[in-house]
């Protein structure tokens, strides 16, 4: 296990703004190494895999999965649920730190914003074939027919739907607009004529004047605004989606924002499990240095504790409900049913593991930190069973309990999905700026607030200069 | 000498008239020569920055972006498109009983309210992002300086009958510019070579 626990945040390397560029644009313009080429074509492969499983469900239906009759919601939204989380920690980073001027966020919000445009793109093929014939999936949008038929807009199907179709566009949106000025910079740091032309039409003719930045900068924050309560609203919607069923293991505690902060916990810990390896792999140390990556367990370890508060209110809500149905979900089905394992895996790895990250030194070790990340996914994965699955299994019918387990099919849309979330970030990465260059300049480069005059001497009016 | 808080803005998005422009490597330079020009009065500045520099909109007469009120009253304007859409489905166009509540249950409007009324003000937010800053896709783009979106800061003032591209020259070189660049437009094209001087303070 490797620490930097004594090691200095930052190198001692005098960073100048041409600097900065270098070393961010460093991996766009080189061609990518054969551990790259390997994770790349493995993803893909991954991916490949998915969309097979998909091309056979719409050939010969929903019933290739593991699910059945009792068990209607299995892999696909449970994974479903999962990539969401993802992505609501990205928009926590870019919109709701950026609301509360944690300056901190710019050496990673590019990164976890790519993270959230991913996963949202992964997460919304799930609901969008989980309706079994995805091809009149638009029956979905309020859209003028001629038989005048609606979505039922009291349904939270629908709520998703709208939730998930504004979240997605916003996240998509958000990210490129933040990309426009780094994009320019490639442009103009491009030798090649077509790495030019496709920069140059990508960077829209980002130009770059004190006029453009006012606007551009105001435009961002606007949608840091517009993008804080979507999220909210999305996570939330998701998790009423569960509370409004009658199904025994969703009542027993306030669900939004239990979702809200499990999905910032296990969102997070991907965050970590991806910058680690990133910023060795590109020699990113110097921006993404280890104090952020303590302030990401700190943040992280913050939102467990929510999540272990909520775990307790579940278990003592079931307990003092004296719904049968609620206690034996919770005090018998959970702790010794058959999937007992799933929750005992589920409550080490959220509960127990993230508790190691009271100790500094493991906050500061990139081992300790890898390890936490991983289990944390691992254990908000299978949270999402736990609440899915479990619940329904044993449901209020006792002759209709049953038990759910994976098809071969299951599998390749799991490890399918992470293949697709994969390849494109590692796509990303060869492509466009891990770090928001403009932005990780105007926090390293700002100005030393002192008096500043002019060389005759006389008042400038401006009161800062520059630290370097 | 033009009061710096009343004055009216003085950029403009593209350099239209031959200018004269100045460059430097420090945005503390950069800042003090933006001071200067308003201080001397002068018309059209035009500034180019590869990052944002904390208080450079009231050197150059910049006032706050108009963009959020629009998109807030978009927002606004869909909140109430997207319930009253609900409200007519609901309650006039297919009234129907859905889990025993009343047709119209405004608590059950709040989410695709919420989430069309945001997604449009986002979409509009995007829209008026890129007018403002007249962004469309250019394949052909040419930069004015190609270190210009990576470390390099820029003033340029127009060529007038008070202000020639001698004295402006002569003025940037005053105020320890790293290059000085002459507008092609200005009749000098090959003044973009002999007055192109790098100064290394």
């Amino acid at each position: 296990m490797s620490s930097d626990t004594h090691a200095p945040s930052v190198a001692p390397v005098e960073l100048t703004a041409a600097k900065i560029t270098d070393d961010i644009l460093a991996p766009v313009f080189k061609f990518p190494p054969f551990a790259w080429w390997g994770a790349f074509l493995t993803a893909a492969g991954l991916t490949g895999a998915l969309f097979l499983a998909f091309a056979l469900h719409c050939v010969e239906g929903i019933g290739i999965f593991g699910i059945n009759s009792t068990i209607g919601w299995g892999n696909y939204i449970v994974t479903y649920v999962f990539w969401i989380g993802i992505a609501v920690s990205g928009t926590l980073v870019s919109s709701i730190l950026f609301l509360f001027r944690q300056r901190w966020r710019n050496a990673i919000n590019r990164s976890t914003e790519a993270m959230t445009v991913f996963a949202v793109s992964v997460a919304g093929l799930f609901p969008a074939l989980h309706t079994g014939r995805p091809w009149v999936d638009y029956w979905l949008m309020p859209y003028p027919n001629d038989l005048d038929l609606w979505p039922q807009f009291k349904s939270p199907i629908i709520w998703d739907v709208f939730a998930i179709t504004g979240y997605a566009t916003t996240s998509v949106i958000f990210f490129y607009l933040g990309l426009i000025p780094d994009l320019a910079t490639v442009r103009d740091r491009a030798k090649h004529p077509l790495q030019k032309m496709i920069y140059g039409a990508l960077a829209m003719g980002w130009k770059g004047t004190a006029s453009d930045w006012r606007h551009y900068e105001r435009s961002y924050a606007q949608f840091a605004w517009l993008a804080t309560p979507l999220v909210l609203g999305m996570h939330s919607t998701i998790a009423t989606l569960l509370a409004v069923g009658q199904v025994p293991g969703w009542h027993s505690t306030v669900f939004p924002p239990y979702f809200v902060s499990g999905a910032i916990f296990g969102g997070l810990a991907m965050a970590l499990a991806l910058l680690i390896p990133m910023r060795a792999a590109f020699q990113l140390k110097q921006y993404i240095t280890i104090d952020h990556l303590e302030r990401i367990a700190k943040i992280m370890l913050a939102c467990g504790l929510i999540v272990t508060y909520v775990y307790i209110t579940e278990f003592f809500t079931a307990w003092y409900s004296e719904s049968v149905y609620e206690r034996g979900q919770f005090l018998w089905y959970r702790l010794s049913g058959p999937h007992a394992w799933a929750w005992i895996l589920m409550q080490t790895c959220n509960t127990l593991i993230p508790q190691l990250l009271w100790f500094r030194s493991v906050r500061r070790s990139i081992g300790g930190l890898m390890f936490v990340a991983l289990a944390i996914n691992l254990g908000m994965w299978l949270e999402r069973f736990v609440i899915s699955c479990l619940s329904l299994e044993a449901d209020h019918l006792p002759a209709n309990w049953s038990y759910y387990t994976f098809s071969g099919w299951d599998w390749f849309i799991l490890l399918g999905s992470f293949g697709m979330f994969f390849t494109m970030f590692l796509g990303f990465i060869r492509v466009a700026p891990v770090i928001s260059i403009a932005e990780i300049k105007s926090v390293l480069l700002q100005p030393k607030r002192i008096h500043a005059s002019r060389p005759d001497g006389t008042n400038t009016g401006v009161s800062e200069v520059n630290r370097g | 000498m033009v009061d710096p808080i009343n004055a009216p803005p003085t950029t403009s998005p593209t350099p239209e008239v031959p200018y004269v422009a100045g460059f430097w490597k420090d945005p503390q330079a950069f800042k003090i020569a933006a001071s200067a020009a308003r201080d001397a009065g002068h018309t059209g500045i035009q500034a180019y920055l590869p990052y944002p520099v904390h208080g450079i909109e009231p050197i150059l007469g910049l006032e706050r972006s108009f963009i959020g009120r629009p998109v807030f009253a978009v927002s606004i304007l869909f909140f109430i498109i997207a319930y009253h859409m609900q409200y007519h489905q609901q309650v006039v166009n297919f009234p129907m009983i859905y889990g025993g509540k009343p047709f119209h249950t405004w608590q059950l409007f709040v989410v695709v309210t919420l989430e069309t009324g945001l997604l449009l003000g986002a979409l509009v937010n995007l829209l008026l992002c890129f007018h403002t800053c007249r962004l469309v896709p250019n394949p052909a783009f040419k930069p004015m300086h190609p270190r210009l979106s990576d470390d390099t800061f820029c003033l340029a003032l127009p060529i007038t009958a008070s202000s020639d591209a001698q004295s402006l020259v002569a003025w940037f070189r005053r105020l320890g510019s790293d290059e000085v660049e002459v507008d092609e437009r200005a009749g000098a094209a090959s003044a973009r070579d002999e007055h192109r001087e790098v100064h290394h303070a």
